[in-house]
């Protein structure tokens, strides 16, 4: 865990909306599924933005961002060359595991996937990506996750792959008989609800990544906890990543 | 150059203290850089039971500031004894209790098993907005204020600040008020009471609708509180709101602060705390000042 600071090596409009920030800097080693607190460029912005990490070699680190509001906003203007602070790895990670996984992904959720399903496969896992989006223009990341495992893009309205959830999709491929002894998620509620009824129904280890409003992003501040087996825990210290038995949704 | 300060009789190697709320009870901070190097910490505030704090969204951003409803999560006090307080005081700078209760007797009890431990200092909590009993309750009225600093008084022999609520008719009555119910010192400002809603949604943001505002954004209220506090009590002052730069540190102080609290800067930057601690001497120069001494208080107004 460190402060790092980095420059911006490229600040690329996916769609409207939708951008990969990609920063340059000597950034620590991380864990698939982890996360990073990236400064804002905006004086009355005081907050860091938490974001997964999509890759990391060292050098070079990618986010994928969602304009949401004045913060990212404030983000889609960073240039190459601009200097900011980066305060990564954060949080627990995903489970690497070897055996058959499934990995399964909405929106920008797809974001911490791609290292987990890279780790799992680098471990020797079957890996099987799902990766769900609202079109095919918006679909994000989809090419490099054909790199590194078999990949199922689904669409909401069937303009691309797979016409319909990728839950849908997940059981498609159970039926067809692949078995997966591990279900990896992060995505919207209702895909987290279906992927937590699916892999609990199945009794097949599931967990998810969630996603809060953040403060501190190290555990001190308290403000983006969630029900986790009772009781509120800290999604960026404890988390992001909890099984998915033990997440209230 | 010395920033080395006294608060209720407790050496303080500099006046920049961590904020309660916003520190834990150090340990996230001190894998950032060793905590012990700063005036001291302030840790969570603690009830004498365990508390799971407030359900759905607990902080929004404001412009230079935010809102929180965290609402007194913690571990209960006797948690906070057996698994806290041994790492704080571990640390080589003072441990302050924060103490919080929704009820007199629950000062009185929390107060009571405090002073039996090694803290240096207990500082009481009557002023969070985020609880739905006690807490700013406590801290609204001068006249009672004055009653649960009495209550606590009584049971403790330890140094007690009581931290002041900003949102009030008169911070002057209130630090008065603590001071006549035997607080050896005060700290403020707490959060002042916000909220931010949503326009698409007609919903609140805040899964307490309303929170309490800090950082940048408040430093203006709590430098004024600040300095009519320092002019209407003999005791110690402790200023806080907003502060994240020595510079800023050095203003509560010519206002009349003898330690100041580091609070929200913290969570927008880990070492913020350390950065007003490393800050002080490279400012008191500019000043000209070799003891922080020569600036309390001086304000010219």
């Amino acid at each position: 865990m460190k402060d790092v600071p980095v420059k911006v090596a490229a600040n690329e409009k996916l769609y409207d909306g939708a951008y990969m920030l990609t920063v340059e800097g000597d950034l620590p080693p991380f864990s698939p599924g982890q996360f990073a607190m990236v400064e804002v460029p905006s004086g009355e912005r005081i907050l860091r933005r938490p974001f997964g990490i999509v890759y990391s070699d060292g050098r070079k680190c990618g986010f994928l961002y969602q304009v949401k509001g004045g913060g990212t906003r404030a983000l889609t203007r960073l240039k190459s060359g601009d200097e900011l602070k980066v305060l990564m790895p954060l949080g627990n990670g995903f489970p690497v595991s070897g055996g058959k996984v499934a990995v399964i992904g909405g929106g920008f959720g797809v974001a911490p996937l791609l290292s987990a399903a890279r780790g799992c496969a680098e471990a020797g896992a079957e890996v099987r990506v799902y990766a769900g989006f609202a079109a095919a223009e918006k679909t994000l990341l989809c090419d490099r996750f054909a790199e590194v495992a078999k990949t199922t893009v689904c669409t909401d309205d069937g303009s691309a792959g797979f016409h319909g959830f990728p839950t849908a999709a997940l059981e498609a491929d159970m039926a067809a008989g692949f078995k997966p002894d591990v279900v990896l998620c992060c995505g919207p509620e209702p895909l987290m609800r279906a992927v937590k009824r699916l892999g609990e129904s199945r009794g097949i280890p599931t967990y998810l990544s969630l996603e809060r409003r953040m403060g501190c992003g190290v555990g001190a501040c308290l403000t983006c906890t969630c029900r986790i087996a009772g009781h509120n825990k800290r999604v960026c210290k404890d988390g992001p990543v909890f099984p998915s038995t033990e997440v209230e949704l | 150059m010395n920033t080395e300060v006294t608060l209720c009789g407790i050496k303080l190697k500099n006046p920049v203290l961590a904020a309660s709320g916003t520190f834990g009870f150090g340990r996230e901070y001190n894998e950032f850089y060793d905590v012990g190097r700063i005036g001291g910490i302030v840790g969570k505030g603690l009830t004498l039971e365990p508390r799971e704090g407030n359900d759905g969204t607990r902080i929004a951003e404001t412009p230079s500031g935010m809102l929180n409803c965290v609402g007194l999560q913690n571990p209960g006090v006797e948690a906070f004894i057996k698994d806290e307080l041994p790492f704080m005081l571990g640390r080589g700078c003072a441990a302050i209790a924060n103490a919080a209760g929704s009820t007199v007797a629950d000062y009185e009890r929390i107060a009571e098993r405090l002073d039996g431990t090694d803290v240096d200092m207990i500082e009481l909590n009557i002023s969070c907005p985020n609880v739905k009993n006690g807490g700013m309750a406590f801290g609204v009225l001068p006249k009672s204020v004055e009653e649960v600093t009495a209550a606590a008084r009584k049971h403790c022999r330890k140094p007690l600040m009581i931290k002041l609520s900003p949102n009030v008719a008169d911070i002057a009555d209130n630090a008065r008020a603590a001071e006549a119910g035997g607080a050896d010192a005060v700290s403020l400002i707490n959060t002042l009471t916000g909220m931010a809603v949503d326009l698409a949604t007609r919903r609140p943001v805040l899964g307490n609708v309303t929170g309490g505002l800090s950082g940048p954004c408040v430093k203006p209220v709590a430098l004024r509180m600040v300095r009519q506090a320092y002019k209407a009590v003999k005791i110690p002052v402790v200023g806080l709101g907003g502060i994240s730069t020595a510079a800023d540190a050095l203003e509560f102080i010519l206002c009349g602060a003898t330690a100041v609290q580091v609070g929200t800067a913290n969570i927008a930057d880990p070492f913020a705390a350390l950065r007003v601690v490393e800050g002080l001497a490279e400012e008191m120069e500019k000043l000209g000042i070799k003891d922080l001494g020569e600036l309390r208080g001086a304000l010219a107004d």
